[in-house]
C-alpha cells in the first residue's frame, strides 16, 4: 500500500465538495448578490444605492449565516448517511489571516471606488477576474477539476459584463445573477453524480465492538 | 563493509504503529478533522470493516485514537478522533521521515559525485 500523505490530506479536505452542496450554498449568495444589484439597477435614482448599501452586507452576512446553517442540515440528511460524518479542524490563525486579507481588500476597494471618476462600468469584469482567480485557487488546493471551469466561467461572464457597458448595477446584476446560476448548476450535477455512485451505508459496521 | 550512517539507523526507530500503512492513512485522515465517523474512514480508506476495525483497535490501544459511540437520529455512531498524543506521534513521524529522505537524497548527491 503506497500511502501519499499529501494526497490523502487533499482528497479528504476534498470530500467537503464531493456532494456539490457547498458550491449550491455559495451560488445561492451569488444569486442574492445579483438581485440586490439588480434591485439598485430598477430603482436607480428612486433609492437604488440605498439598497444595495444596505442589502450587500446583509446578503453577504446573514446570507452566509444562513447558508452555512443549511448546509449543515443537508450535509446531515443526505451526505453522511450515504459516505459518513466528518467535522473539520478549523485553522484558526489561517482562517483569520483570510478574513484579514479579505477584509483588507474589501475595505481598500471601498475607500478607492468613490475616488475614482468616470464610469465604473469595469467592476463586474474586475470581480469576475478576482472571483475566477479564487476559484482557481481553491480547485488547486483541493483538487476539484470542475472549479477551474467555474474560475474560466466566472472570469468570462465578468468580462463580457464589463464590454458590454451596461453600467455598475445592471452589469453586477448580470454577473451575480449568471454565476450564481453557472455555480448553483455545478453544484446539482456534482450532487447528482455523488447520489448515483453512492448508496446509504446500512450500519455503522462498528456496532459488535465493545 | 561501510557502517549504516546514524541518519539512517533512526529509520529503526520509526513509530510502528503509524509507520504500518494502512493505519499511516487513518492517521493522516484523522490529522486533518476534528472527529469522524467508521463510515467516512471506510470510504476514504478503502479498506475492509473487519481491517479498519482491527487497525482502529490498534490505534486505540497505542492510546493515539479516541473512540466515542453515540446515536445519531437513531442510528449507532462510532466517532473517532486523534488524541493530542497521537496528533503528537503524527508530527514526530512526518518529521523523522522528512529529515530520513533529506539525508538520504544529499549521500545519494555524493555518492554521484563520488566523494
Amino acid at each position: 500500500m503506497d500511502v501519499q500523505i499529501e494526497r490523502v490530506v487533499q482528497r479528504t479536505r476534498r470530500y467537503w465538495y464531493d456532494d456539490g452542496l457547498a458550491e449550491m450554498a455559495g451560488g445561492l449568495i451569488f444569486l442574492c448578490v445579483g438581485l440586490v444589484f439588480l434591485a439598485e439597477a430598477v430603482l436607480g435614482s428612486r433609492g437604488g444605492s440605498q439598497v444595495s448599501a444596505l442589502g450587500l452586507p446583509v446578503v453577504l452576512i446573514g446570507g452566509g449565516m444562513l447558508s452555512r446553517w443549511l448546509l449543515r442540515v443537508a450535509k446531515a440528511r443526505l451526505i453522511y448517511p450515504r459516505t459518513g460524518y466528518v467535522s473539520y479542524r478549523r485553522a484558526r490563525k489561517r482562517r483569520a489571516l483570510t478574513g484579514a486579507l479579505a477584509g483588507a481588500t474589501a475595505g481598500a476597494l471601498a475607500a478607492v471606488l468613490p475616488l475614482l471618476t468616470g464610469s465604473h462600468d469595469w467592476l463586474p469584469a474586475l470581480a469576475g477576474v478576482l472571483i475566477g482567480i479564487a476559484w482557481a485557487w481553491l480547485g488547486h488546493a483541493v483538487g476539484v477539476t470542475r472549479f477551474y471551469l467555474l474560475g474560466v466561467v466566472s472570469a468570462a461572464i465578468g468580462l463580457v459584463a464589463g464590454w458590454t457597458r451596461l453600467g455598475e448595477a445592471w452589469g453586477g446584476a448580470l454577473y451575480f445573477g449568471l454565476q450564481g446560476l453557472a455555480t448553483i448548476a455545478s453544484g446539482a450535477l456534482a450532487l447528482r453524480s455523488y447520489w448515483l455512485r453512492t448508496r446509504p451505508a446500512e450500519d455503522d459496521g462498528e456496532t459488535s465492538t465493545p | 563493509m561501510k557502517p549504516v550512517p546514524r541518519d539512517l539507523r533512526s529509520l529503526a526507530d520509526l513509530d510502528r504503529v503509524i509507520h504500518e500503512p494502512a493505519r499511516l492513512m487513518i492517521v493522516t485522515i484523522l490529522s486533518v478533522v476534528d472527529e469522524a465517523d467508521f463510515v467516512f474512514l471506510l470510504h476514504q480508506s478503502g479498506l475492509s470493516k473487519g481491517n479498519l476495525s482491527a487497525h482502529m483497535a490498534r490505534l486505540e490501544e497505542a492510546g493515539y485514537v479516541r473512540v466515542n459511540k453515540r446515536f445519531r437520529d437513531r442510528v449507532p455512531q462510532t466517532v473517532y478522533s486523534l488524541t493530542e498524543a497521537g496528533r503528537e506521534a503524527f508530527r514526530e513521524y512526518c518529521d523523522r521521515v522528512k529529515r530520513l529522505v533529506e539525508t538520504v537524497g544529499e549521500q545519494s548527491k555524493d555518492a554521484g559525485r563520488g566523494t
